[in-house]
């Protein structure tokens, strides 16, 4: 038990140094106990949003105990989403695997040490998220403030449910891609699937819970999320039933990931390796054709990179295919909801910039670069060659979708040509700003000393800060369609939007190179 | 070919790792770098390899100044860190054919020299596979033939013989006064004495951040073992990084 608790005790502390709220120097912990801050204010702001409107509704229809269960359930689902990536890299992918493989230690306590960070993290989503579900429900009379008491608890077994999802997802994706010699391309494609079932799984969701069907809500998967209810009325057998069905899948899955712990890090860990390469006439290319290359062989090459910075694009290709599906409902909808409702040109913009803030793979560039940045550091680069691939990597990435997908989309949703071309114009100047933006987000919250990419991509500052920013720049877009929402048959403000991000692109990237290029010598 | 000038670095929480430093290194020679764990070699071998920033001092490689055209600069050199860590995600041609293009080396050259130092350093058959497959010692050769392919004028080696085979090191030694011999020149760090001292021109010892000795290997040695002159040199000076 000393050997384990030692064991959490890394783990624990490895995860506040990678999380920059231990070690380095003050700014270093301030910038990280800030990005969690921030984190934990959106999680509490989405969760107020959506408990205060639910409970409102629910109450209604006297079915407000359905807010708990409802609200549980999109939490588990958010935080499982947030894990999914982020766990395979936890458990297989860590520098001092054959250091700690070679501790005294069982592999159950290994794995149950080194998925401590991934329930902390789920634990503190969910109790943020928790609490104005709490507030709300409470002030519709469905508990009493003394049941408070029971939340801490219950939201501690909670915690339990997105990791056994996400460690079960990452073990059997493990296992499988474990024994091809193409292990990332055989990784991306099993991710893909797995997104593929996430998105069937969620709209067929969605449809029961928005008919608020009543077996729905008593069907088996949804009994965590009753009891959890229920727990939080003090209700000891529905506590006892929550720890059941929490804890033991989760001691469960980690057992089972324990048996084939090092037979899988061993597998992962080899590539084949040939000798019977055969040299022959090789042929020169540009520096920067060089560096583009190795971006994108890097981003295809790490999964967790490649998805979660890459997810956006994805949906806007589903968006784009689902709209033209469904044009004709869609039209008709839109001709229902009349005037009145948002213009589709601001809806298609603020799905497109959304879309954009979340495809930032330069927000985590420069730190994937790790300790392989002398490399670079001592090649003779000039600013802007080092700093051009990364941008061009991401632009060459986004560009073809939204030339494809926007105008698709507004086809299929009925905007005119000039509004088309204007939205067009818009995402790609906004895409030509969010670029350079990762950049310098990365630049001022650099991780070059992550044990693995998942630290990086899932829990570096730079990422969600880069993700904030990207968000915040859509407001001086929603800024001017308030202000001139008519104005050249409402292409006016996208175009003014346009101008805009362009300006603060060229900004940006004139800072990259006088303070950024000094910013990068300094790492 | 390497000019030093009153260099210092001190690092962010206030410690001097290298304390006004003068060194010249000219075209034809190797100089050693020698000095405890901690002592400031490494500071120094980043510093003049461009890979990290400082404030104080002049760093001057084939008379650019490493501030005013670090490009011009890094272009005639190359450096190899002690632990290379190199793109595990590429193969071996692969990343041999990236520091290429990085470089401007045309393809037929390149072509030659990486079947020459590939051969001889018997790595050739798997430059097809990917770094990640390869031993620690297989990297090291992959770095040092990705260093040697550019053809650089001045060569920055921090523990270069560390992780190599006997035959490897023997044909880096080969190598290195190869390089020499064509007019270029050699700046490494190493623990190896009497490696140091059968293959460099010039020494220099470090000690806490400051030069305690530096001079041809003749003057420095004066007859005796470069051991013995280091560790009288060093004396309770060990360990205090």
């Amino acid at each position: 038990m000393r050997k384990f608790g030692a064991l959490l005790k890394v783990s624990f502390w490895g995860m506040l140094y990678a999380m920059n709220l231990a070690g380095g120097n003050r700014k270093r912990r301030i910038s990280g106990a800030g990005v969690l801050a921030l984190a934990g204010g959106l999680m509490l702001m989405l969760s107020a949003t959506y408990s205060f409107s639910f409970s409102t509704m629910l109450a209604q229809q006297g079915m407000v105990d359905m807010l708990p269960m409802l609200m549980s359930l999109l939490a588990v689902i958010l935080c499982a989403a947030f894990s999914l990536f982020g766990a395979q890299g936890i458990l297989f992918s860590t520098r001092d695997m054959d250091l700690a493989l070679s501790w005294p230690v069982s592999p159950l306590q290994l794995v149950l040490s080194r998925v401590l960070a991934l329930y902390l993290e789920n634990l503190f989503l969910l109790g943020v998220w928790m609490l104005p579900v709490w507030l709300a429900w409470m002030l519709q009379g469905g508990c009493t403030p003394a049941a408070f008491i029971a939340l801490p608890i219950s939201v501690l077994l909670l915690a339990f449910l997105p990791c056994v999802l996400a460690m079960a997802a990452g073990f059997v994706l493990a296992l499988i891609s474990a024994r091809f010699s193409h292990k990332a391309l055989i990784n991306n494609l099993l991710y893909l699937l797995l997104l593929a079932g996430i998105f069937a799984g969620s709209f067929s969701l969605q449809g029961q819970m928005f008919q608020m069907q009543s077996a729905f809500f008593t069907s088996w998967p949804m009994r965590p999320f009753l009891w959890f209810t229920e727990a939080l009325k003090l209700q000891d057998a529905s506590l006892a039933a929550l720890a059941a069905v929490c804890v033991l899948p989760f001691l469960l899955i980690a057992w089972l990931i324990s048996r084939q712990y090092a037979a899988i890090l061993t597998l992962l860990a080899s590539h084949r390796a040939r000798f019977d390469y055969r040299l022959t006439r090789q042929h020169s290319s540009g520096h920067m054709r060089a560096l583009i290359g190795r971006e994108f062989r890097r981003y295809f090459g790490i999964s967790i990179y490649l998805f979660n910075t890459g997810i956006g694009l994805l949906l806007l290709a589903i968006g784009a295919v689902a709209a033209v599906l469904q044009k004709d409902q869609l039209q008709l909808l839109m001709a229902q909801l009349g005037s009145e409702s948002m213009p589709m040109t601001a809806v298609l913009a603020l799905t497109v910039g959304f879309i954009l803030a979340m495809t930032q793979p330069t927000s985590c560039s420069i730190s994937l670069e790790g300790e392989q940045l002398w490399i670079l550091k001592s090649a003779p680069l000039r600013p802007w060659e080092l700093f051009g691939s990364k941008i061009g990597m991401q632009l060459i990435l986004v560009l073809p979708f939204l030339v494809v997908c926007v105008p698709v989309m507004g086809w299929a949703l009925g905007v005119t040509t000039a509004q088309a071309v204007a939205l067009l114009v818009a995402a790609v100047a906004m895409a030509f700003c969010v670029a350079p933006m990762g950049l310098v987000v990365n630049l001022h919250l650099p991780k070059l000393d992550a044990p693995n990419p998942t630290v990086v991509v899932k829990q570096s500052a730079a990422t969600l800060v880069g993700l904030l920013a990207g968000f915040a720049l859509m407001l001086p877009g929603a800024l001017l369609f308030k202000l001139i929402p008519q104005v050249w048959n409402g292409c006016g403000w996208l175009a003014a939007a346009a101008a805009l991000y362009l300006t603060v692109g060229i900004l940006l990237w004139r800072f990259l190179l006088t303070r950024g290029a000094a910013m990068l010598e300094e790492l | 070919m390497l000019s030093i000038e009153h260099f210092s670095k001190t690092y962010p929480g206030g410690k001097r790792a290298v304390d006004d430093l003068n060194l010249v290194v000219h075209a034809g020679e190797i100089c050693g770098f020698i000095g405890h764990n901690g002592a400031g070699k490494t500071t120094t071998l980043r510093a003049v390899a461009g890979v990290m920033s400082y404030t104080e001092g002049t760093i001057r490689v084939d008379g650019k100044d490493l501030h005013t055209d670090p490009v011009g600069a890094k272009k005639v050199m190359a450096f190899l860190p002690d632990n290379p860590d190199l793109y595990d995600y590429m193969k071996g041609i692969d990343y041999l054919n990236f520091i290429a293009d990085l470089y401007d080396i045309p393809g037929d050259d390149r072509t030659r020299r990486i079947a020459r130092y590939g051969d001889d350093f018997q790595l050739t058959e798997a430059l097809g596979s990917p770094i990640g497959s390869y031993s620690h010692g297989m990297k090291q050769k992959l770095a040092l033939i990705s260093a040697l392919i550019r053809k650089p004028k001045l060569l920055i080696l921090d523990e270069p013989f560390v992780g190599l085979d006997p035959q490897a090191s023997h044909l880096l030694k080969g190598y290195l006064a190869q390089l020499c011999a064509q007019g270029g020149a050699v700046f490494f760090s190493t623990h190896v004495l009497e490696v140091a001292q059968k293959l460099c021109h010039k020494v220099a010892i470090i000690q806490e951040g400051k030069l305690i000795r530096y001079g041809t290997m003749e003057e420095v040695v004066a007859g005796e073992s470069l051991e013995d002159v280091f560790l009288r040199q060093t004396a309770g000076g060990a360990d205090h990084a």
